[in-house]
């Protein structure tokens, strides 16, 4: 068994590529209206009538062009799920894990449209499905119109 | 018009978190040549290759190009394919539309991956929308532990009902020669397994695995001279969400249920005269990513109602010597080579067909067998084999 | 229009493989370098693999080369790449070396741009720290005359 002892060569890499995404005209103003307004806003499919958030150009159901005409939604709205990360796990736009363990929610925005982001409430106790909760946002001067401007959903007593 | 195909050859590799002694392209070529083997054809029989798997995880573009000497695809015609987590099963179904169209013969159907390469976990990640949730995803884990939670709230189930299923898989897994997890798990053992993300415990998870498998098709003249036990693949079919159902962008509605999957098994029904699947399917590959995955999908697959689907593990109608068997081979939660993890669902389900699985071959007798695979990019396949023409 | 500026790190351990390790452990251990061979075809590849292009055999015979080989055809680069360990301008080839059938690519060096032609006889430079890597062949450089 010759191969047994042969030595097994690794070559170790780190691949570190630089990217540039465009987030194209209609999730370009919901950005800017975060970023400018603290707003969530979204278009809707002429045809069947859902909101398309976050907005896009076109309907991928229908196959129709998407209206221009556009609504506002939130910035309240109801936690629809939940769940609690447990486990680090490595962020490739850093290639460092995150803290954990982290709450995680799906958002129902008031007037419609999911978002799924971080909770404030840490305590498993006090997080539920339909609690309401309310977008916290970064200080004007340091949002840059993009998704992590929203720091994350507190709790609102309504 | 197309032609009857078959499945005349199969081979896989044995599957481990890691294969530090070969490269890509050596992990391939055993299981080529495993295929090979059973069907007593050499490369220069083959006329078009198809394959696949998940460039990302291996670091590596143009593994099409990388791995021709492995596979034997020198001056051959063939693609490659990548549907995500779909890839193996995408690689099966490619293989079949390209005999199937008669252009060709005899084709080889490769499915790999190579998952000690990288973190696939943070490889993964990268499908999601850099612009709008890169910075909130969890990857595959926070996904399926949302839809195992909505799942459990809507049809009554408990942990342990999970449990029973992971305990189950296990035990094909144990019998189960190319497995990678091998765990002899009791109930207890599952349930005191860490959290992940709730109500996913770490066992339900399925692994990293590095393995390859690939299948050899042939048209029905050629299929008959090849192999005394051809497989006939029957058909298949495909469904496809809108966008990944992450709800960064989505649905609410294409959450819980991923309805791409009984849209593909409803039309295959309906194309085959299937009006009772529970009675008229025999045995379930089923590419169920955790192992909530399987109490989840078999309603989509029209087997029982949402309600019900726990029950069939507690009755143990999916169990190996069950009246309808579910992942006999372990399943994808005990073997995870992604890129051919829906390759071995089909390869699995022909075998058992044979009769030829070995130590985890069902105590029925199986005449039609149906292969899925799904990925998170939301690719859903469906795939019906049959003992007679 | 948002341009969003991002980055995909990500770090990767490639296995060698039964035959890759092989030829790099040798080289590492004491510069020798390994070609493989086709029984029905004889072809000899280097670096080695493990199945035959066009035979499809799992190879075995296993051949010592000398080193020296003949430039094939090169270029020169004059930028530089972030995944390149050393800057611009490189020149670099193919080679075949004595006793193969196929290329080998690798840098050239300690020779001037007017003296490079198809057909030079060249010989490798090792690196005295190796760890397995085709880089513990620095370059290739022509053979000193006499």
């Amino acid at each position: 068994m010759a191969e047994k002892s042969l030595e097994q060569v690794k070559i170790s890499i780190r691949v570190e590529i630089p990217y540039l995404w465009t987030a194209g005209k209609y999730l370009a103003r919901l950005y800017n209206e975060i970023k400018e307004n603290e707003r969530f806003v979204a278009n809707k499919c002429p045809k069947c009538g859902r909101i398309l958030f976050p907005p896009r150009i076109v309907c991928g159901r229908c196959h129709v062009r998407a209206s221009d005409e556009w609504i506002e939604l939130g910035p309240r709205g109801t936690v629809k799920d939940y769940t609690i990360v447990y486990y680090s796990m490595k962020d490739p736009s850093t290639g460092k894990p995150r803290p954990e363990p982290y709450p995680h929610a799906v958002i129902v925005l008031d007037g419609g449209g999911l978002i799924q982001h971080y909770l404030e409430e840490t305590d498993p106790e006090k997080l539920r499905v339909g609690m309401r909760v309310e977008p916290v946002f970064k200080p004007k001067s340091e949002r840059v119109g993009h998704p992590t401007d929203i720091r994350y959903f507190r709790t609102v007593e309504e | 018009m197309r032609e009857r195909i078959a499945i005349v050859g199969v081979g896989q590799t044995y599957h481990k978190s890691k294969r530090p002694d070969v490269n890509d392209v050596e992990m391939i070529n055993e299981a080529v040549n495993a295929a090979l083997n059973d069907a007593q054809l050499h490369p220069k029989d083959i006329d078009a290759v198809v394959m696949g798997n998940i460039d990302f995880f291996e670091g590596r573009y143009l593994s099409d190009m990388w791995t021709v000497d492995g596979i034997g695809s020198y001056l051959k015609a063939g693609f490659k394919v990548h549907t995500g987590g779909t890839t193996g099963g995408t690689v099966a179904n490619c293989g079949f539309f390209v005999a199937a169209s008669g252009l060709f013969d005899v084709v080889l159907a490769v499915g790999y991956q190579k998952q000690d390469a990288c973190d696939s976990r943070a490889a993964l990640m990268t499908w999601s929308d850099p612009v709008w949730d890169r910075h909130i995803h969890k990857g595959a884990i926070g996904l399926h532990a949302r839809r195992a939670a909505l799942y459990m709230r809507a049809s009554g189930a408990q942990e342990i009902h999970g449990a029973m299923v992971r305990v189950k898989e296990d035990k094909g897994a144990c019998l189960n020669p190319y497995a990678h997890l091998k765990l002899n798990l009791t109930i207890e053992d599952v349930l005191n397994s860490p959290p992940l993300v709730y109500p996913l415990r770490r066992v339900h998870m399925c692994p990293t695995s590095c393995g390859a498998c690939a299948l050899v098709i042939a048209t029905e003249k050629k299929a008959k001279k090849i192999s005394r036990k051809p497989v006939w693949v029957k058909d298949w079919t495909e469904a496809h969400l809108e966008k990944a159902p992450v709800p960064g962008i989505g649905s609410p509605e294409e959450e819980v249920s991923i309805n791409a999957l009984e849209t593909a098994a409803t039309k295959l029904y309906r194309r085959n005269g299937i009006t009772n699947p529970r009675k008229e399917i025999h045995l379930i590959e089923m590419y169920g990513p955790t192992s909530w995955s399987e109490l989840q999908w078999l309603p989509e697959l029209h087997i029982c109602d949402l309600k019900d689907s726990w029950k069939l593990i507690e009755k143990g109608v999916t169990e190996i010597d069950g009246e309808l068997p579910v992942n006999p081979s372990g399943g994808v939660v005990a073997t995870n080579p992604i890129g051919a993890s829906g390759t071995l669902r089909v390869a699995e389900a022909a075998l058992q067909i044979r009769g030829d699985a070995g130590g985890h071959q069902v105590t029925r007798e199986v005449d039609r067998a149906l292969a899925t695979a799904y990925g998170a990019g939301g690719w859903n396949v469906v795939v019906l084999l049959e003992k007679n023409l | 229009m948002l341009l969003f500026p991002g980055k995909i790190i990500m770090d990767y351990s490639h296995a060698a493989g039964r035959v890759g390790s092989r030829f790099l452990a040798e080289l590492k251990k004491s510069k020798r370098l390994l070609a493989i061979r086709c029984r029905t075809c004889n072809r000899v590849y280097i670096p080695p693999r493990l199945t035959c292009k066009t035979c499809f055999h799992n190879m075995e015979d296993w051949i010592e080369l000398d080193g020296r080989g003949t430039l094939l055809t090169y270029t020169t680069v004059y930028y530089g790449e972030p995944v390149l360990d050393r800057e611009a301008p490189t020149t670099y080839g193919i080679i075949r070396l004595d006793g193969a059938d196929t290329g080998l690519v690798h840098f050239l060096n300690e020779v001037k741009q007017q003296d490079l032609r198809v057909g030079l006889r060249l010989e490798p430079v090792f690196k005295n720290e190796r760890n397995g890597n085709i880089l513990d062949i620095k370059y290739f450089r022509p053979i000193k005359s006499g």
